[in-house]
């Protein structure tokens, strides 16, 4: 949608966007680190494992709690370092966690975290989520006519901290697991990436007879990421 | 903080597109082409044996059964009366309890019959079933307004009594076996029997047997008939829940005259035997059941249509059920494991209250004529009175309503029977007696002691100290409170 135009505003823009921008690398570690304190968070509140293996951290302004489980360290350290190069090469999609009944295998739970990149521009990452936005809203753009200042760390960090707060709060509305859960990480990524080795083509686990509830989202200026959970419907 | 769950939001989002729906941005071009990656190695199980401890937080901050959440009243949890009843038979199968619009309580111990006016607290002796030795009173049922106490025995007989006299006025025989159910409409009482069948006595005639229902293929051991006397319920141990027609549309004379009939429905759902019955006071056709050990159900139909409207497990053998008359609530009696009585909401069927005193299985219970009180008689030779419909007037309600009134508007009007003022009318005199009786009482004990004559030990009710008196003690226990009475 946003090409000659895109290539206009970042052509204007790159001269005066602020130094507090964040760039496609620290984009990137954002993000990740944002899918490392959130899978953990989801695994505490939602008794996956049990709460003795988890110590806590400080991070965004919260107390965080994180796995020291070792065989549980190695995994998220192996798919996240993976999420990282994806993230920036633009090519990751969704990030999704499947909770599963140990017994059954069906999933019972699903927690999505939409990935949208920014188009892909020289240099000038935040200028292309300005336009983006400013096409997306319309008429809500705020001051500056319909460019959107660039963000700096502490407004993402102030978004990350309100979708971990939701994701303690969901405890609150989603049903309570039956029985052992585990979980797995599937990820969306665009079909021309290539698969690395050690990763394999899977199904979109997705939860029969769901209700999803959308939680809030962030937005670093060059990927923006929509939380959504969805749970098995109550049969009563 | 957290979003409300959307309303209609369709099923699963479709795989390959995760979460378009909704008010997500639509992905870029590229995004419509993707593959879906996961890691080989997988993410390790949780250990064996763990249990998900919000689980056992949730579960365990519920508390033992009763919803906190919602208690919509002040209901007492501790009897406000105790009587003895010794040699109570602990027989599932009997209905041994019954109080009459006189307020006259009858309960049958054993072989023997006694009334507790209820109103003077006197008690007398009705009669004693003396057929043989292994004779004893297997049901109870009052004429619905009159002093006429139906009585069936182990020895096949329905004898009927005049209250007002403590005379016999017929023996009736028809039945092959004892007879465990007892149920009058006007002139017509039901007996239900271990034969099987359940006949109709038209006790005006002579000849009082007028038909028989045959449904049952074991022991009937629940019997009733619906408040407007168009419909028998009837309950037995081949855990089937027979409803007949009173007309007998499909009636046939048959040999003696005596009329055969086919239940209207034949209700199988029960896996347990059907004992506890009960007719809902304020909704026409509303029938409430309960299964035995093996079903422990409590089930509510549609005695129209035959169909189960509402189902719920109660975990414990339901012994008995009584609607309130005025509220939108009834009482379950239960056996193991807690031997309690339940005060559920209906149709919500949220458990209001536990009512645990009983040391063994609550067998019968029964509603004072008010509406307000509920004895329960149970195996462990125990009456107890329970006041868990007394809202009117009780500083519980008015509490209760001042909250309620405070917060939200009620959705509708509070329904509500009318002659609600007139009971907490009699309320009022019965109490009133009562406290002019203990006067009396503590009159006497100290008249005595002015005058140097031994003045009766303080005693101690039976949870304090185990103990046959022969007489009733002349107040109350000097630990609880109870007023103690003695049957026999």
């Amino acid at each position: 949608m946003a090409t000659a135009t895109t290539a206009l505003a970042s052509s204007r823009l790159a001269t005066t966007s602020p130094a507090t921008t964040i760039t496609l690398k620290g984009s990137t570690a954002l993000v990740t680190e944002f899918f490392h304190y959130a899978v953990n968070s989801v695994l505490f509140q939602r008794g996956i494992y049990p709460p003795e293996t988890f110590t806590r951290v400080s991070k965004y302004g919260l107390t965080m709690l994180v796995t020291t489980e070792a065989a549980l360290t190695d995994y998220l350290s192996a798919t996240l370092g993976q999420v990282a190069e994806w993230l920036g090469r633009r090519e990751l999609q969704a990030l999704v966690l499947a909770v599963a009944s140990v017994e059954t295998g069906a999933v019972v739970e699903r927690w999505v975290f939409d990935v949208e990149a920014s188009e892909e521009g020289e240099e000038g990452e935040a200028a292309a989520a300005a336009a983006a936005a400013a096409a997306a809203a319309g008429g809500g753009g705020g001051g500056g006519g319909a460019i959107k200042p660039p963000k700096d760390e502490k407004a993402v960090t102030a978004e990350i901290q309100a979708i971990i707060r939701q994701i303690t709060a969901s405890i609150t509305f989603l049903p309570l697991l039956e029985g052992a859960c585990t979980f797995d990480l599937v990820f969306y990524v665009r079909a021309d990436s290539a698969t690395p080795g050690g990763w394999e083509e899977s199904g979109g686990r997705c939860v029969v007879n769901a209700q999803q509830v959308r939680l809030r989202s962030f937005d670093t200026g060059v990927h923006r990421v929509h939380t959504l959970v969805a749970y098995a419907r109550d049969e009563e | 903080m957290a979003d409300a769950p959307a309303g209609g939001a369709p099923a699963a989002p479709p795989a390959g597109a995760p979460s378009a729906a909704g008010a997500a941005p639509p992905l870029s071009a590229a995004a419509a082409a993707s593959k879906i990656l996961a890691f080989k190695g997988k993410a390790p199980a949780p250990r064996d044996g763990y249990v998900n401890s919000t689980r056992v937080l949730y579960s365990a901050a519920a508390g033992p059964g009763v919803s906190r959440r919602r208690a919509f009243r002040a209901v007492p949890s501790a009897p406000t009366k105790v009587l003895d009843a010794p040699e109570m038979l602990d027989d599932y199968y009997l209905n041994l309890l019954d109080w009459n619009a006189a307020n006259v309580l009858a309960v049958a111990l054993r072989d023997t019959v006694y009334l507790w006016n209820a109103s003077s607290g006197t008690i007398e002796e009705l009669c004693r079933a003396s057929s043989g030795a292994d004779d004893y009173v297997t049901s109870l049922s009052w004429i619905a307004d009159g002093n006429y106490l139906a009585v069936g025995t182990n020895s096949k007989e329905v004898q009927i009594w005049d209250t007002d006299k403590l005379a016999r006025l017929r023996t009736m025989r028809s039945h092959a076996g004892r007879v465990g159910a007892l149920a009058w409409n006007g002139p017509v009482l039901s007996s239900g029997s271990r034969d099987a069948a359940i006949h109709h006595h038209d006790v005006r005639v002579a000849r009082h047997h007028t038909a028989t229902l045959a449904g049952h293929t074991q022991e009937v051991c629940g019997l009733r008939w619906s408040p407007n006397g168009t419909t028998l319920a009837s309950g037995g141990n081949d855990n089937l829940l027979c409803v007949w027609d009173a007309a007998g549309s499909a009636a046939r004379t048959g040999a003696g005259g005596v009329a055969t009939q086919a239940p209207r429905h034949v209700l199988t759902q029960h896996t347990g035997a059907v004992k506890a019955l009960a007719w809902c006071p304020w909704q026409t056709n509303l029938l409430a059941t309960g299964g035995g050990t093996a079903d422990r159900h409590l089930r509510f139909w549609n005695a129209a249509s035959g169909a189960c409207v509402n189902a719920v497990d109660t975990k414990s053998q339901v012994c008995s059920i009584v609607w309130s008359p005025t509220e939108r609530e009834l009482v379950t009696s239960h056996g193991f494991s807690q031997n309690q009585l339940t005060l559920w909401k209906y149709p919500s069927l949220t458990r209001m209250a536990e009512l645990r005193a009983h040391t063994s299985r609550v067998l019968h219970t029964a509603l004072s004529p008010d509406g307000q009180t509920v004895v329960s008689a149970a195996a462990d030779e125990t009456l107890r009175f329970w006041n868990v419909f007394a809202g009117e007037g009780g500083r519980g309600r008015r509490r209760a309503r001042r909250r309620r009134s405070g917060g939200r508007a009620r959705m509708g009007r509070r329904r509500r029977c009318r002659g609600a003022a007139a009971s907490a009318e009699r309320r009022r005199r019965r109490v009133a007696v009562a406290a002019a009786v203990a006067a009396a009482a503590a009159a006497v004990v100290a008249d005595a002691a002015t005058v140097g004559l031994p003045v009766q030990p303080v005693w101690r009710c039976r949870r304090a100290q185990v103990l046959r008196l022969p007489h009733s003690p002349p107040g109350p226990c000097a630990e609880c409170g109870f007023v103690f009475l003695l049957f026999g």
